[in-house]
């Protein structure tokens, strides 16, 4: 009996713990988790109440927001999103059923889970685009300032990127251009000009990524998108329009100067090599030096795959490489390894 | 593995081969330790690539790292030995003794070269690593020579096997130089530090260079006469040498593998005793793993040709036959099993010709013998040509020697080992590239000669046969016997036996074998002519049908039956016999006869639409329920294809795209998987002439690789025939922009993409003499650049055209006779010139014009090219004087008159010609219209004080013209005039 105390004890303790944590809301931020009772939001920031008072966390630094209560399908479904699984997540909140007295902010973030699976879905060519659109203008309709404004803007740009309606895309992405973070100015540029770059309109793409790259600031710490980082993008996106419009050595060896800028301690130095040898195998094929590319797209296959849009993009543009090689089995093992593994991606429907 | 296992695991193997195979993936991991992080990098990649299989890749990362600034400053260095070491790898897999001796030399220079610059430690040893690897291969090498001094064929001269034997005993002692050099640096060092695995990976390769070293001399030794004097010191010197390296590496493999070389030695010597003591000696070993199984066989074997060569064959039938009949079947294939089987074999043939020629062991013996030389002759070893030579020679013993066989069984068992050799000297025939015309010929005789044999004893089974004979060997024995006919190229009596044998024998296998067998004959006699072929394999095929339903001959059955009534145009039988079929197997025959009547029906000129649509519509509908039935065949390939060009001279695109990339039967879908139909060249070509069509149509992105897939599809015709299919594909698509159809600006630009490269071909591949392509291609390149107007793609076009016809130009001058009249070279001369001045190559293009207006002034459409570049050239250059040439014109010749006209004298024959040719009005109109525009321009570019006076004088020009002709004629000429005037005033503000 004296032995068995203790563990009842801890256990009592255990479900005292689970009741608490199940009635309150919980914040995450790039910096840690936050408990308390979320009071309030909007595109800049999510308020939350706690024993200490109302603390603002800017929205730049929040990845997800879980509420009391809420059902276990859409805390997987939210996980389900943020790791690119736009399937899983969709059928997980087919399921869900929002009752009416729900919480107002859990109404509005399930509203946003729908919209963005879908849109992303749309993205890659697995749902209709005209579907997924009329649900994203819904939801900004619904909810012009809420926490996820940035985000839709973002995902309503790519979408209209692939359904090739680039001025508009170009609207959403001003949408973030908004927000007081340069970080996400610099983004909202550089998505603008990659849109431009769709189009095929490459010298006004320069322009954007030239003003992306003179936008001063300092990198807030603990920011979804750094300001550096959005900036190495803005440099790489330069360099391939660069090489587009017809400026093809120039653009290789800014190209090689960043990747050899690339400090060897850095904690991004894997992600920054896939984007930039992403880009390098880009400017080789523009140049015609297509071993040189089929090189570069397969350091990023083999070196820095855990970058999955680098990788994604790498793995498509070797299928075709491979092929025009006249390696047909090696392209086809290329393709199924992107639709395996990012059959979800707008590379895979390319 | 550690560096020590790795050493004792490669130490095992005897083949030099292999060893180098284990050494190379070694020494990329040796190579790995103490680098940077990006140098890590460089090399992970670098062996990711070879892991991938993608060497030639590999080879090309190292060429391009010496001047590629992303690759690491150590992985540069490091370079240098892999492309070496990749080199090695390459001698190891080719086959021809000649490439290898070039690729060898090739890399003995690269090493020189990278002896000289050695900088560290690390590089030192990498190139001991690399010198060991290289001597390794060319000691193989020098191995391979010496065991083919006496060979028949590929035979190397004496002094230059000893020669290459000698320079590998250098090349391994220099290379066991560098090892012990480098090993002794590392004395002291703690064997579990990095240094010390490093050090024992010297010495495992140090041992290795030694053992090699020694087994060359005697392989020098048995370049020499047995019993000469050279013949005895080599060997007993590679004893002498073997013996110490089994005293001081006893506990290793290499150490092992000396005392077997030793014991090679004695044996060479005549030693039986100290030679069987040796192979004793390794027998006993442990055999708990592959190698040393392999070791233990292979001293076997060294047994068995111990005791056969010293006269006791009898004693290899002990140990060694036991050993071999315990093996796996895995370790009876390896080239150790090889050899022993084969000195058993020569074991069983001594003992067999000890006896008597009626002892009925003797004929076991050689059976026996024959059993295992039939297998040691499938497996690469050093005996293998031996094993084949003696097997054959066994035959030939056999079956000359073949008497009369007393029963059934022995003829039957004589008729079935000669067909095992048959197949034996086919797969040699086939495998052995190394082969030469004499050899070949050798094989094939010996082919020819074991048929014959074959045929004889299947004939006396035949006639031996009785009431105790199994039928199923009798029929065995029959179809064996109809197939050896067919294969001598009697094949009506080849078709006749597999009658006979359905006939006799329908339940057996060897009649359904048979049947095959006859359908193949007959087949080939109807392709010969032979008129009652065809019925006969009618009836076959529907005998065997019905005898042997859902099986694969009723499946051939089933075709070859439908081939006959098809190339009869026999539709009703064909379809008689789909509803004869299994339910599954319609909806194949169904789309086969659909296919074959619209086949017909597109090679007949008088078909009727009616007919071509109802034909059209039953291949749909037979194509859609094939597609149901969810299998492929090539046929269904045929018909998507079909079904897809129709959509396509229908108009329908989208339609004929679906068919092109059906998941099932889609015909480019096959070719990007080069299956079957679509591997076929000229099935290929219209696929991918399709898919062209359908993309400049239709522009799907899916179809865009078609101008590829045409090119692949014609690699390797002659350029005439490619030349050919060029321009069928090109033509009707460059007719499109000649139709008065509306094309839409995205379509036009997919033709300009989609033709442009196939031009380039055209003209690459049409002879310097052949006018019409050259000048159509260079008129289309014209026409490209005017469809691409405002778009990247107008001035390649622009420029490819001015190219072409001044390539044209160019061969007029040598040849005169080349344009078929005085016109059109003319005419080329003038588009050459036109092109220029579309890319503002107004100064050639001016010249150009001048060349011909010196021959024929009165041109008028030259005249006012000349006059719009005049007038372009000025206002691109701001040159007042030019814009005074294109209204008063210059250049005069030698009477003093203007060549160039210019717009006013222009507007002056224009006014004159209008009286007679209407058709010059609007020259006349535009003609003033640009005397007053380059008025305007010389006042634009002139001093404010004197612009007034030029702008005047072209006002005055607009109220001259308006005077005399009020609507000028009509409204957009006169709109042209107004906003002149307007730009005018507005200048004058």
């Amino acid at each position: 009996m004296i032995r068995i105390l203790p563990s009842l004890t801890f256990a009592c303790l255990m479900l005292v713990t689970v009741v608490v944590e199940a009635q309150v809301d919980r914040v995450r931020t790039t910096k840690g988790s936050k408990a308390g009772v979320v009071v309030g939001w909007n595109k800049n920031n999510v308020q939350l109440e706690t024993n200490t008072g109302i603390t603002k966390y800017p929205t730049s630094e929040v990845i997800s927001v879980i509420f009391a209560g809420e059902p276990t399908e859409l805390s997987q479904a939210r996980i389900n999103l943020e790791n690119q699984g736009y399937l899983n997540a969709k059928e997980l909140l087919s399921g869900i059923k929002l009752g009416p007295s729900a919480n107002q902010f859990l109404k509005e973030d399930f509203a946003f889970m729908k919209a963005e699976c879908l849109a992303r879905l749309a993205v890659a060519g697995g749902v209709d685009g005209k579907v997924a659109g009329r649900e994203l203008v819904n939801f900004q309709k619904a909810y012009p300032d809420g926490f996820h404004s940035y985000r839709i803007a973002e995902t309503t740009g790519d979408l209209l990127v692939s359904l090739k309606r680039y001025e508009q895309a170009i609207t959403q992405y001003r949408k973030l251009g908004k927000a007081p973070w340069p970080a996400y100015q610099v983004r909202s540029l550089l998505l603008s000009a990659k849109a431009r770059q769709h189009e095929g309109k490459h010298s006004n793409a320069i322009n954007l990524l030239k003003k992306a790259n003179s936008i001063k600031g300092e990198s807030t710490s603990g920011s979804r998108y750094s300001l550096a980082e959005q900036q190495f993008l803005a440099k790489l996106s330069l360099a391939k329009n660069m090489a587009a419009d017809g400026n093809k050595k120039e653009a290789i060896s800014a190209l090689q100067k960043m990747i050899l800028a690339v400090d060897d301690s850095a904690k991004d130095r894997s992600d920054r090599l896939a984007h930039a040898y992403a880009a390098l195998g880009y400017c080789y094929a523009e140049s015609g030096k297509l071993t040189d590319a089929l090189l570069s797209y397969l350091r990023v296959d083999y070196l820095y795959s855990d970058n999955k849009e680098a990788h994604a993009e790498a793995l498509y543009r070797l299928h075709s490489l491979w092929n025009r090689f006249g390696e047909a089995r090696t392209a086809q093992l290329t393709k199924s390894k992107l639709l395996r593994l990012y059959g979800t991606s707008r590379w895979a429907r390319e | 593995m550690t560096p020590l296992a790795a050493i004792k695991l490669l130490s095992w193997n005897s083949s030099l081969d292999v060893l180098m195979q284990r050494l190379c993936p070694l020494i990329v991991i040796l190579l790995a330790q103490s680098v940077s992080g990006i140098e890590q990098e460089d090399r992970q990649f670098f062996d990711k690539l070879l892991r991938s299989g993608h060497d030639q890749l590999a080879a090309e990362f190292l060429e391009r790292a010496e001047s590629d600034p992303l690759i690491s400053n150590g992985f540069k260095q490091a370079a240098r030995f892999e492309k070496v070491s990749l080199g090695i790898a390459e001698v190891r897999t080719t086959r021809k003794a000649e490439e290898r001796k070039k690729q060898l030399e090739k890399l003995s220079k690269q090493i020189d070269g990278l002896s000289r610059n050695l900088k560290s430690d690390s590089e030192r040893i990498a190139f001991a690593r690399m010198s060991g690897d290289f001597a390794t291969a060319f000691a193989d090498e020098a191995r391979r020579d010496a065991q083919s001094i006496d060979k028949p064929r590929n035979a190397v001269p004496v002094d230059d096997a000893r020669e290459s034997i000698k320079v590998a005993r250098m090349k391994l002692s220099d290379a066991a130089d560098l090892f012990e050099e480098e090993h002794v640096k590392l004395r002291g060092v703690s064997p579990d530090s990095e240094k010390g695995q490093t050090r024992l990976d010297l010495l495992g390769r140090l041992a290795q260079m030694r053992l090699m070293s020694s087994r060359m001399l005697h392989e020098l030794a048995m370049t020499y006469q047995p019993g000469s004097k050279q013949y005895k010191k080599n060997n007993e010197t590679a004893a002498k040498e073997l013996g110490a390296l089994y005293e001081k590496y006893s506990r290793w493999m290499v150490g092992l593998y000396a005392h077997l070389y030793e014991g090679q030695c004695y044996r060479s010597l005549g030693n039986v005793g100290l030679a069987a003591g040796c192979f004793e000696d390794l027998i006993g070993q442990p055999t708990s793993s592959d190698e040393l199984r392999r070791l233990v066989t292979n001293a076997h074997a060294q047994l068995a040709a111990l005791w056969f060569e010293s006269g006791s064959p009898e004693k290899s039938l002990d140990a060694p036959r036991r050993w071999l009949s315990d093996l796996s079947s895995s370790d009876q294939k390896t080239p150790e099993a090889a050899m022993l089987q084969y000195y058993l074999a020569k074991s069983h043939i001594a003992i067999a010709e000890e006896l008597s020629e009626t002892d009925s062991s003797r004929r076991n013996s050689l059976r026996k013998a024959g059993t295992l030389l039939s297998a040691s002759s499938r497996v690469p070893s050093d005996v293998q040509a031996e094993a084949r030579e003696t097997w054959a020679e066994l035959s030939k013993l056999m079956g000359i020697s073949n008497e009369e066989a007393k029963d059934f069984d022995q003829a039957y068992m004589n008729g079935k080992q000669s067909i095992e050799q048959i197949a034996t000297l086919k797969a040699s025939l086939q495998e052995d590239t190394d082969l030469n015309k004499s050899d070949r010929q050798q094989l094939e005789d010996q082919i020819n000669q074991q048929q014959q044999v074959a045929s004889g004893a299947f004939q006396q089974a035949m006639k031996l046969a009785d009431r105790k004979t199994e039928p199923k060997q009798l029929n065995e024995a029959r179809y064996l016997l109809a197939w050896l006919t067919f294969e001598s190229g009697d094949l009506g009596r080849a078709a006749d036996m597999a009658e006979y044998l359905l006939k006799k024998a329908p339940e057996d296998v060897s009649a359904e074998k048979g049947a095959l067998l006859g359908l193949a004959a007959l087949e080939q006699l109807s392709r010969e002519g032979d008129a009652s072929a065809s019925e006969r394999m009618k009836k076959l095929a529907d005998a065997a049908a019905k005898n042997w339903p859902n099986s694969e001959i009723a499946n051939t059955s089933y075709n070859v039956l439908l081939n006959i009534a098809l190339r009869a145009n026999d539709y009703e039988a064909a379809t008689r016999l789909v509803s004869k079929l299994p339910e599954q197997k319609r909806p194949e025959y169904a789309l086969r006869i659909a296919t074959a009547r619209w086949e017909a029906l597109i090679t007949d000129k008088n078909a009727k639409a009616a007919k071509r649509n109802e034909l059209y519509a039953t291949l749909k509908k037979s194509f859609k329920q094939a597609k149901e039935q969810g299998k492929t065949f090539p046929q269904g390939v045929t018909a998507a294809l079909y079904l897809a060009r129709e959509s396509l001279s229908q108009g329908r695109t989208n339609e004929a795209v679906r068919f092109l990339i059906d998941d099932q039967f889609g015909p480019v879908s096959k070719l990007i998987a080069k299956e079957p139909p679509a591997d076929a060249q000229r099935f290929a070509t219209l696929v991918a002439q399709s898919a062209l069509e359908a993309y400049v149509a239709e522009g799907s992105n899916r179809l865009n690789k078609s101008v590829q897939w045409l090119d692949d599809s014609l690699n390797g015709l002659d350029k005439e025939t490619a030349l050919k299919t060029r321009l069928a594909v090109a033509v009707p698509i460059v007719a499109k922009l000649d139709s008065k159809l509306p094309v839409k600006k995205e379509v036009s630009q997919r033709i300009v993409e989609t033709v442009l490269p196939l031009l380039g071909k055209i003209e690459k591949n049409a002879a310097k003499k052949d006018w019409n392509t050259r000048a159509w291609v260079a008129q289309t390149y014209l026409k490209l650049g005017q469809a691409a107007k405002e778009q990247g793609t107008a001035s390649i076009c622009m420029q490819s055209a001015a190219s072409s016809f001044h390539k044209l130009i160019d061969q007029i001058r040598l040849d005169p006779e080349m344009a078929p009249t005085p016109a059109a070279a003319m005419a080329v001369q003038l588009q050459a010139a036109n092109c220029d001045r579309e890319l503002g190559e107004y100064e050639k293009a001016l010249n150009s014009y001048e060349a011909l207006l010196s021959k024929k002034q009165a041109l008028l459409p030259v005249q006012v090219a000349v006059a719009e570049a005049l007038q372009a050239l000025g206002e691109e250059q701001k040159r007042s004087e030019l814009l005074e040439e294109s209204i008063n014109g210059s250049r005069p010749n030698a009477s003093g008159k203007n060549v160039f006209w210019g717009w006013r004298k222009i507007a002056g024959v224009t006014a004159r010609a209008i009286a007679t040719n209407e058709g010059h009005k609007e020259t006349f109109f535009n003609a003033w219209f640009n005397v007053a525009r380059s008025r305007y321009l010389v006042g634009k570019f002139s001093s404010p004080s004197d612009a007034t006076t030029h702008y005047q004088k072209a006002l005055s020009t607009i109220k001259a013209m308006r005077r005399q002709y009020p609507d000028l004629d009509g409204k957009v000429s006169s709109e042209k005039y107004d906003a002149l005037e307007k730009q005018i005033a507005k200048e004058m503000k």
